[in-house]
């Protein structure tokens, strides 16, 4: 298989009591976290170009939709972490060309949204995570 | 079994629109030379949920109900029946207990079927559309 498949797509976060990840029940999509260097520009009298040098790695949020169930153990423990604002160990993990892929980092939930409500349709709950580490990409976990 | 046989099935049940249209519901298209007045359920078309690891075992559907009788007046009071019967409906119905949890009146259009043999005997045609959401069973494989 020379691509990655949506499909098998988990995210799994750590509990306020323990450190085991637990995978989030439920999930419609994840959009991972963002990496990309800020730069400064250092052009000089000599430069022939504009240069620029990277300073400091930013990582941007990942966000999740979730199909929302009261009685789901996943999704109170989202709540909680909502609610206390604690770091969280988070891990998506990928059906890979020659294996599993993963991207750990550690985060905060940021924001809980939940979409609007109507006659016919589910409820869903958008939740973003604001990673407070690196993004650590591994390739072909087996 | 379909969502159109379990409404046919619930809507079998109501004796307010069987003594309008005795029990001349059919699926998809109605039986020739069957009486009038009479209902033709037909699935126009089915979305269904899905997550990253599996269906989500819930299904939207666009169901046409048309109320079919030689009187105006006749198909308006089914089609206002079967509303009443659907519009606002959450329960379980059907032979396989499907779990619908909402039913909502979309649309509603009227028609008339000019008779084929140069008659003034055609069929009045009231075509409601319902979209219905309902619980299915998520699948299993086994490779």
């Amino acid at each position: 298989m020379a691509f990655m498949p949506g499909k098998a797509t988990t995210i799994a976060i750590t509990t306020a009591s323990s450190t085991t990840l637990v995978t989030v029940g439920q999930v419609v999509s994840v959009t991972p976290p963002q990496t990309e260097w800020r730069e400064t520009e250092v052009t000089h009298l000599a430069s022939g170009v504009v240069e620029k040098r990277a300073t400091i790695q930013e990582v941007g949020p990942c966000s999740f939709v979730i199909e929302r169930d009261a009685e789901n153990v996943t999704h109170a423990s989202i709540l909680t972490a909502l609610s206390t604002g604690a770091d969280r160990t988070v891990r998506i993990t990928y059906v890979g060309s020659t294996g599993l892929t993963r991207d750990d980092f550690a985060g905060f939930i940021k924001t809980w949204t939940p979409e609007e409500v109507s006659v016919g349709d589910v409820v869903r709950v958008g939740v973003t995570i604001q990673p407070s580490s690196g993004v650590a990409i591994t390739s072909a976990v087996t | 079994m379909s969502i159109a046989t379990d409404l046919r099935s619930y809507l079998l049940t109501q004796s307010a629109l069987t003594t309008l249209s005795s029990t001349r519901m059919f699926c998809h298209k109605r039986d020739q030379g069957s009486a009038f007045p009479a209902l033709v359920l037909v699935l126009d078309n089915e979305e269904h949920g899905h997550r990253l690891t599996a269906a989500s075992g819930w299904a939207m559907a666009r169901v046409t109900i048309d109320s079919l009788a030689t009187t105006y007046v006749s198909a308006a009071n089914i089609a206002e029946q079967v509303r009443q019967e659907l519009s606002g409906f959450n329960g379980t119905i059907g032979t396989s207990s499907t779990l619908v949890t909402s039913v909502v009146l979309d649309n509603r259009a009227e028609r008339f079927m000019d008779p084929i043999d140069g008659s003034d005997v055609g069929v009045f045609v009231i075509s409601s559309d319902y979209m219905v959401q309902y619980a299915e069973s998520v699948p299993t494989f086994t490779t």
